[in-house]
């Protein structure tokens, strides 16, 4: 018999991992579409032990394996997360494309890394008998291509807690469902007593990774919000120069400039609502 | 050799593991009620429903579901709940050329177990992964609404 390679642990599929030449297959949602019939695919849906969600303190943990729709239901999962997913195609998708499947495959267009960047999120890297912990930002460079070791799976998504106040997210699209972003822009603060304490966006669809922008971010934390609004004119003139985007297929540079820098002006001007 | 659930009886597939659930429905166990419309999981006209979840079959490798339960439209025709649905889609006018009709009923199914009284726009979101290319989708929406109402305590 054929070895079916659904392994019900993790260890199993570890052991696997390093044994044999595989493809890691989570929802297969990807890579169903360039379907390879004679693939020698891994299956991680069986693992029952990368499905949870657990609130660990000062983090959340979230297994490979946790899909759209289950991270939908968690009244744990932070909003500015679930709006990025809500946008994410049908329930026929929702309900089998897991998060950890949209990291790994690394696509600039993917919905999900953009907010997690704004969490400074990091990631749990397991091979048989030990694992490693990295930054998400460190672990994506660009379409397909992943720091994981060909023994490797990615396991947990650990997202820190986060104070903010204020977020923000916005998709363009063509259609809702099967959308394909031409741009994204997620954004997030914290604004306390007249104070802009964090502030932080990353736009998806620009560049190979999610963008942001540590100057940017430098140059607004820390000031009154008053402030920080009187100097819209500024902060957006700074993006302007730091974003570079390029003709895409679904849409021109020029417009997605234009876009990503309504977007941060607009940000900036609902900032501090929440605040009193 | 992959061994699942299909409409309610234990079968096993010869096809390889990376091959499509949706082939082997159709070509190995002959049930062509699941059609294919795109192939990329953009149109919902193979959703099948996986351990009660509404899944587009050609996005499923045959491996992923081993040990796991299947219903397809013609082992969902058996239900009462079919049979409501059925009649509010053939009164609304919600069938023409009938390609979209199996996966539109599935993604019905799945919308109404989750929220059994639904308004007209969480009707549009829970088939928005299904299209269309005859009805316009009105027809469609009020077949459910009707089946919501004709089938009250069903779901
Ligand atoms: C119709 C359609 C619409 C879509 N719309 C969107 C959208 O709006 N936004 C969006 O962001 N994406 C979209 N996608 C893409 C896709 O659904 C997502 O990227 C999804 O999150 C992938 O998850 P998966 O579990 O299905 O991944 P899979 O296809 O199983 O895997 C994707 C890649 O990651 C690797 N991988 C997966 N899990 C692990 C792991 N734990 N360890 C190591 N490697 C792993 C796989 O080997 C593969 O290379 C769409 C896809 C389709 C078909
Ligand atoms: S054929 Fe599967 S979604 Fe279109
Ligand atoms: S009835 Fe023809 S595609 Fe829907």
């Amino acid at each position: 018999m054929v070895a079916q390679n659904k392994p019900e642990t993790l260890a199993e599929a570890l052991r696997i991992r390093a044994a044999e030449h595989v493809v890691v297959y989570a929802g297969g949602t990807d890579i169903m579409v360039d379907h390879d019939p004679h693939a020698n695919f891994l299956f991680i849906n069986g693992i029952s032990s990368l499905k949870h969600i657990e609130d660990r303190g000062d983090h959340l943990l979230i297994g490979a394996g946790v899909t759209y729709a289950e991270l939908l239901r968690s009244d744990i999962v932070p909003e500015l997360l679930k709006r990025s997913i809500v946008e994410i195609a049908a329930p026929a998708l929702k309900n089998i494309a897991t998060l950890g499947g949209n990291i790994c495959n690394a696509s600039p267009l993917a919905d999900t890394p953009p907010v997690l960047s704004l969490y400074d999120t990091t990631l749990i890297l397991e091979k048989t008998g030990s694992m490693r912990e990295m930054r998400m930002d460190d672990f994506m460079l660009g379409l397909k291509n992943i720091d994981l070791k060909q023994d490797e799976l990615l396991t947990y998504i650990k997202i820190p807690k986060k104070d903010f106040t204020d977020i923000y997210y916005e998709k363009i699209a063509q259609r809702k469902a099967a959308s394909i972003s031409k741009i994204s822009f997620a954004a997030a603060a914290t604004v306390q007593a007249g104070l802009v304490r964090t502030f932080r966006f990353a736009f998806g669809s620009i560049s190979k990774t999610p963008l942001r922008l540590p100057e940017l971010e430098n140059m607004v934390e820390g000031r009154p919000l008053h402030e920080v609004k009187a100097d819209a004119d500024r902060i957006v003139a700074l993006a302007d120069e730091k974003i570079e985007t390029r003709d895409g297929k679904r849409s021109t540079g020029a417009y997605r400039k234009k876009v990503a820098l309504r977007m941060i002006r607009d940000f900036i001007g609902t900032l501090g609502q929440t605040d009193s | 050799m992959i061994t699942f659930t299909l409409n309610g009886t234990e079968v096993t597939s010869a096809m390889p593991p990376a091959s499509r659930l949706l082939d082997s429905l159709r070509e190995e166990f002959g049930l062509t009620g699941t059609k294919e419309g795109c192939g990329e999981g953009e149109c919902g006209a193979c959703a099948v429903l996986i351990d009660g979840l509404l899944v587009n079959a050609c996005l499923v490798a045959l491996g992923s579901i081993a040990g796991q339960s299947i219903v397809t439209i013609e082992g969902y025709r058996g239900t009462e709940r079919f049979r409501v649905l059925d009649e509010a889609y053939m009164k609304a006018g919600a069938v023409q050329c009938g390609i979209c009709t199996p996966g539109m009923i599935l993604a019905s199914e799945a919308l109404l177990s989750e929220n059994p009284n639904p308004s007209p726009e969480d009707v549009r979101i829970g088939l928005a992964g299904n299209l269309c290319r005859c009805t316009g989708y009105n027809m469609i929406v009020k077949a459910v609404l009707d089946a919501a109402r004709e089938g009250a305590g069903l779901w």
